[in-house]
């Protein structure tokens, strides 16, 4: 038979049985992705550490929560702004008018009456310039307070948020068109100069 | 193709298998000392060298490891090895596309083990080593018939080729392997 070899070939090649050497094992174990050691405990370990780590930052998260917006630094309108009167008793002159008087009088320095600039800034009601009606309570002891308010204010922090609530009264939207933003295709903001 | 009884009875078959679908360096180790005899001679049957052979294999086993949960148990487990081997060496052939390596080298050395024998006489390694000489084109439609049993349409299946071009090929490499063999012993040519 011509091909009768292949016969034989296929019987031999089919008892052909080589062993693995140690280097075809070391070839094909760099081929297997790495054996994870300890990983019976691994796995809940791990798990704990997550789940303690997603409890924290949740309890961090639920605790700012509860202080709602407020928590972050929000600007404070005008009319809630406070003047400490700690503050207007340092902004106010030492030896005002009337002191100054009586010392030239020679008469003893008056009492200090609770400061009621403070009270004519928290309402805003400007009750001694405005109307000139006042009532005994709100009336100031020393009639040169009345300008104090504005003067006493202590200077407002550049880049606090509310420095930027109080600045922005202070701008009036423009409604006319001036000379200057007549070319222009966006007028031009109008500031009040204070 | 039918493998030979493997190292293996079943039910250690089994265990190993549950041990290496658990990722256990040992098992892992045993399985492939135990199944590299027979899935070798696969691969040194396509590609002829016993270290691009390894490489290949150790390619297959890769993927066995990986495929040994979706195995069903349907058919023989030796024969889906087979089948992956297999199928990992013909695709590493595509790959390499080495169709045109020349058949006639140089540094050609015949077998000596056998000096004054038929072809039907030789060594394993010695047929490995005239397998090795065969261009790829031809070497692949030999095994595929010759050793793993194809039909001239399951080779043209496989390789995406005509049935025609299968016959041509297959009777191109015995032509071949017969005219090594009559190049060294031109005294046994009635023999073949």
């Amino acid at each position: 038979m011509k091909n009768g070899y292949e016969e034989r070939w296929r019987e031999r090649m089919g008892e052909y049985a080589p062993a693995a050497t140690d280097a075809d094992w070391g070839a094909m174990s760099e081929l297997l992705p790495k054996q994870r050691r300890g990983g019976k405990w691994r796995k809940p370990v791990l798990g704990v550490l997550l789940l303690a780590g997603t409890m924290t930052v949740w309890l961090l998260f639920a605790g700012r929560a509860d202080q709602g917006i407020s928590f972050f630094p929000v600007a404070v309108p005008m009319d809630r702004v406070v003047a400490s009167p700690q503050s207007v008793d340092k902004a106010l002159p030492i030896h005002s008018a009337e002191t100054e008087t009586n010392a030239l009088l020679g008469e003893p320095a008056t009492d200090k009456q609770p400061n009621p600039a403070a009270l004519t800034v928290s309402d805003n009601m400007q009750p001694v310039i405005s109307t000139g009606i006042v009532s005994q309570a709100l009336r100031p002891s020393r009639p040169e307070v009345k300008v104090v308010p504005l003067l006493s204010l202590p200077p407002l922090p550049r880049l606090s948020p509310a420095y930027s609530v109080y600045d922005s009264l202070h701008i009036n939207l423009p409604s006319i068109e001036t000379e200057s933003t007549s070319g222009s295709y966006y007028p031009t903001p109008i500031f009040d100069k204070h | 193709m039918n493998l030979p009884a493997l190292l293996l009875p079943p039910a250690d078959q089994d265990v190993l298998i549950q041990a290496c679908l658990r990722g256990e360096r040992r098992a892992q180790e045993q399985f492939y000392r135990a199944y590299f005899p027979k899935l070798l001679p696969i691969c040194l049957r396509y590609l002829g060298d016993r270290e691009e052979s390894v490489g290949v294999l150790n390619q297959a086993m890769l993927k066995i490891f990986g495929a040994l949960a979706s195995y069903r148990g349907e058919g023989a487990f030796d024969g889906w090895l087979a089948t992956i081997v297999r199928n990992q060496a013909l695709s590493y052939l595509r790959e390499q596309a080495r169709d045109q390596r020349k058949v006639v080298d140089k540094n050609f050395v015949w077998p000596v083990s056998v000096p004054n024998r038929a072809l039907d006489q030789l060594a394993v390694e010695d047929i490995i080593k005239l397998l090795e000489r065969l261009p790829d084109h031809l070497r692949i439609v030999f095994s595929l018939v010759v050793f793993d049993g194809y039909t001239h349409a399951d080779v043209a299946v496989e390789l995406g080729i005509t049935e025609t071009a299968s016959r041509w090929r297959l009777m191109k490499s015995r032509e071949t392997l017969q005219g090594y063999y009559r190049a060294v012993h031109p005294e046994i040519e009635n023999e073949l």
